[in-house]
């Protein structure tokens, strides 16, 4: 059995699963690799490429085969392996969040989105266009985890409000909320510098 | 922004800085992890097992170890109790099992006692108290 005929079949997928929670390593493998692009692309756009990453991909499919027994299946595997890799990507949000404070109480750099106006415009075309895409980037980082969650299934994702709500385990109401108000901050730290 | 985009993946634009914000997070996006990853979530999963595989043995052998302890423990209390038992009316698995309020029930049951302080008298060996004429 393998990944691409487990695929068409979901009690097929199940048992896959049940053999990889059990300790099989050609199972596991085969889900990790069904769900690898999966879990990178969600975690990537979270955390942004790196150690960070690989560790949190890592942690995602640890907590898929600990999660097997919770999982009902009546939802497809993806939308389940995608919703741990979101709530494995926030916790990992939130740790850089508490160890950049921890840093930043003995340091004068600012990490936020307060200088990203005195970026210089530069004359050269290419390396301004770089320092527009690092402003943006810095603007995004700026961002806490639950509206960068919202932004990265609205905007790069490309997923209805209905399927955010369901992957980010919270009302459609919140995600439309959290998506304005996250679009609206951005647009105020960028829109000044990008009119320039 | 309305309901409307819900029925497909194409949305209007959330705001002026939609197509920066959206270049910037997919400049970020990778689809693949780093080379080896997979063998090194198998290595991670393979430690993690074994660890919870070890603390439940542990467990396991330290609950086998205790339990002919427990056991004797029992036995033990279960002897005490039947031979400290002064009620004489009870019996051997009763007095076994320390069953001390049936015990005094009963034996004020068997005293005919009828009223509180003759219940009393009983309990705790006091002296019967007539509340109209004092002790007796």
């Amino acid at each position: 059995m393998n990944v691409e005929q487990s695929r068409d079949s979901p009690l097929e997928e199940r048992r896959l699963l049940q053999l990889a929670a059990a300790g099989d390593a050609r199972a596991f493998r085969s889900i990790v690799q069904a769900y690898a692009s999966t879990v990178a692309g969600v975690i990537t756009s979270m955390l942004g490429p790196g150690d960070d990453a690989d560790d949190a991909g890592q942690e995602t499919f640890i907590r898929l085969m600990r999660a097997l027994p919770t999982f009902r299946g009546d939802s497809v595997l993806r939308t389940f392996v995608t919703r741990i890799a979101m709530n494995v990507s926030l916790d990992a949000l939130a740790r850089r969040k508490r160890d950049l404070r921890f840093v930043s109480l003995g340091s004068t750099e600012d990490t936020g989105s307060g200088d990203v106006h005195s970026v210089d415009r530069t004359a050269d075309e290419e390396e301004d266009q770089r320092a527009r895409a690092q402003l943006v980037q810095r603007a995004v980082d700026s961002l806490d985890g639950k509206h960068r969650a919202v932004v990265v299934m609205r905007l790069l994702e490309q997923r209805s409000t209905k399927e955010s709500a369901q992957l980010l385990g919270i009302p459609e109401g919140t995600v439309m909320s959290r998506l304005t108000r996250a679009m609206q901050k951005l647009e105020h730290i960028l829109r000044p510098v990008l009119d320039r | 922004m309305n309901n409307a985009e819900d029925n497909s993946n194409a949305h209007p634009p959330f705001s002026s800085v939609d197509a920066e914000v959206k270049q910037a997070l997919a400049s970020m996006r990778r689809d693949h992890f780093t080379a080896g990853f997979e063998d090194r979530a198998l290595a991670r999963w393979n430690r993690e097992r074994a660890l919870s595989l070890n603390t439940f043995s542990v467990i396991e052998r330290l609950a086998w170890r205790l339990l002919p302890l427990a056991v004797a423990a029992s036995l033990l209390m279960a002897v005490y109790s039947a031979q400290h038992n002064s009620a004489p009316t009870a019996s051997l698995l009763a007095r076994s099992l320390g069953w001390q309020s049936a015990v005094w029930v009963a034996s004020v049951k068997n005293s005919h006692a009828e009223t509180y302080e003759s219940v009393y008298s009983t309990l705790y060996g006091l002296p019967l108290v007539n509340s109209s004429s004092g002790v007796q």
